[in-house]
């Protein structure tokens, strides 16, 4: 058999019929056709399991099956092949409406002729070829449509939160400031009234109130220093290096060190440069740090650093992972919002913050949690920012 | 002799009781409610130092120190600024208005009696 031969089959329970079409396919020498034959259409779909003809040719009425039943049967198991409608002389709306039912085209039996049967199957093969071509077309249209929308979406997403937190930001510094006058004045009168009593009960309360004060100084701090988020001025880091930088500032404070063993392992690839702020980058790992240390509350524990590259992004993986307290899955979806927080003296900006600065290094932030076992922060950052390099 | 302190600040509790925390310090204090008035109270009573709030509703304590010294003639008056909203890039400004410390809300009492020694020398 030729690779342009035309394999045919004839659904038609009618042998006159049959005959009459058989023997016009027979007649064309350019194609061939090579004809296969089904009586029901039972036998129609048991032969388009095995085999996929080029063509059918499908009269309607089937002792099995009647009407555009018969089509739709056939489409629904081989929307790839094309169908040609054979209809009665009565039954030109059959037709029409067998075509709004993905038929090809339609004959009417009895007005046949061998150039038109063999005009109207290579009709209906180039066009079911095309229809293939712009379904996928359309298919990758739409996949791609779906992909813009979607990052716009993040995109738009990401420039909501960054904005609310512009506004968190302001909003911060304002209150933190204002906040500070009326702290100045409760310390003021605290030493006037501390020099004027002598009820040592009074003074331990009076002190109360002084350590008060300054605690509420802290958290002042830290409203400004998360207000403080900017723009980020990419240069190139070593990571390995902000990582051991951080854990150095973080052993600092003593009472983490007796808390917590803390390691970092970098995968020596970790040398090549990244871009990145390295500021940012260190508020961000200190953030992370922070809350493991915060989870281990008084419990020996363990915080451990590893970071490799991530090939597939070309980027760095980086993972920092306690055995803390872990986190409630209800709240899980929670710890992002700002001001969202489960210490008495948390802020509840710190991973908004990190998210922040995530967003504007193009990387990834996830946590993984489960309740009493540990929490396993990853950090995902590519290692080019080709996006914002040149902007300001 | 006792030193003079003159403080300015619109916050009229505040101001008092800096004034009592002063008093109790050993210090001559003068209080100014109002930093326009600042300038007649600086001619009449000739303080050793002057602790100045840096945010007024009616003129800020840059203004205040800078009408001093600069067009007043007082800089051998040390200027002491208090602020709640204290940024490191104001130095300058501060050294230009001859404010030569700031201190940051919400101090102790004694850092101020320490910072008040300090600048007098
Ligand atoms: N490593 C961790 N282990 C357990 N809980 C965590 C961890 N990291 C974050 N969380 C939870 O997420 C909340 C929000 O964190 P964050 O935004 O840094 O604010 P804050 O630390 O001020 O509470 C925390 O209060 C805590 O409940
Ligand atoms: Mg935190």
């Amino acid at each position: 058999m030729k690779k342009e031969d035309i394999n045919t089959l004839v659904v038609e329970d009618n042998p006159g019929d049959l005959r009459l079409v058989s023997e016009m396919l027979r007649e064309s020498r350019i194609p061939v056709f090579r004809v296969t034959h089904a009586g029901t259409l039972e036998d129609t779909l048991k032969i388009l399991g095995k085999e996929k003809p080029d063509i059918i040719l499908l009269d309607l009425d089937l002792p099995d099956s009647c009407g555009l039943e018969s089509l739709r049967e056939i489409v629904k198991l081989a929307p790839w092949i094309p169908i040609v409608v054979l209809t009665g002389v009565d039954d030109e709306n059959l037709g029409i409406e067998a075509i709004q039912n993905q038929a090809s085209d339609y004959l009417v039996k009895g007005k046949i002729n061998v150039g038109m049967l063999v005009r109207s199957i290579r009709y209906s093969m180039e066009r079911k070829v095309m229809e293939e071509v712009l379904r996928r077309d359309r298919e990758m249209l739409e996949k791609l449509v779906n992909e813009k929308a979607r990052e716009l979406l993040n995109v738009q997403k990401g420039m909501e939160q960054a904005k609310r937190l512009t506004d968190i930001g302001t909003l911060a510094a304002t209150v933190a400031h204002e906040l500070r006058n009326p702290l100045a004045v409760i310390n003021v009168v605290s030493y006037n009234l501390k020099r004027k009593i002598n009820d040592p009960d009074l003074k331990k309360q009076i002190h109360i109130i002084e350590n008060k004060v300054m605690e509420s100084d802290q958290i002042i701090n830290n409203l400004l220093f998360y207000s403080r988020l900017r723009k980020p001025f990419f240069e190139n880091v070593n990571i390995q290096k902000i990582l051991s930088e951080v854990i150095e500032l973080i052993k600092f404070d003593t009472k983490n060190i007796k808390k917590a063993r803390i390691t970092a392992k970098c995968d020596p690839i970790m040398n090549t440069a990244f871009e990145a702020d390295p500021l940012q980058l260190k508020e961000l790992f200190i953030n992370i740090v922070n809350n493991s240390f915060d989870a281990l509350a008084d419990k020996k524990g363990a915080i451990e650093i590893i970071a490799k590259p991530d090939i597939n992004k070309n980027g760095a993986l980086i993972y920092i992972k306690d055995n803390g307290s872990g986190i409630d899955s209800e709240n899980l979806s929670k710890i992002w919002e700002p001001f969202f927080s489960t210490k008495s003296k948390g802020t509840g900006l710190g991973l908004s913050v990190c998210r922040q600065i995530i967003l504007l290094h193009n990387g990834t932030i996830d946590i993984k949690s489960e309740k009493g076992k540990g929490t396993t922060v990853i950090v995902g950052l590519p290692c080019k920012q080709i996006f914002f390099r040149n902007s300001s | 002799m006792r030193k003079k302190v003159m403080i300015i600040d619109d916050d009229k509790v505040f101001l008092e009781e800096l004034n009592e925390v002063l008093i109790s310090g050993g210090y001559d204090v003068v209080t100014v409610n109002d930093p326009v008035l600042a300038f007649n109270m600086v001619d009449k009573t000739k303080p050793d130092v002057i602790l100045v709030d840096m945010k007024m509703p009616s003129m800020s304590g840059f203004e205040v120190a800078n009408e001093l010294k600069n067009f007043l003639g007082y800089d051998f008056i040390p200027i002491i600024g208090m602020s709640g909203f204290y940024r490191d890039n104001d130095i300058s400004l501060m050294n230009m208005c001859g404010i030569q410390k700031c201190l940051n809300k919400p101090f102790r009492p004694l850092d101020v009696i320490y910072n008040i020694e300090k600048v007098m020398g």
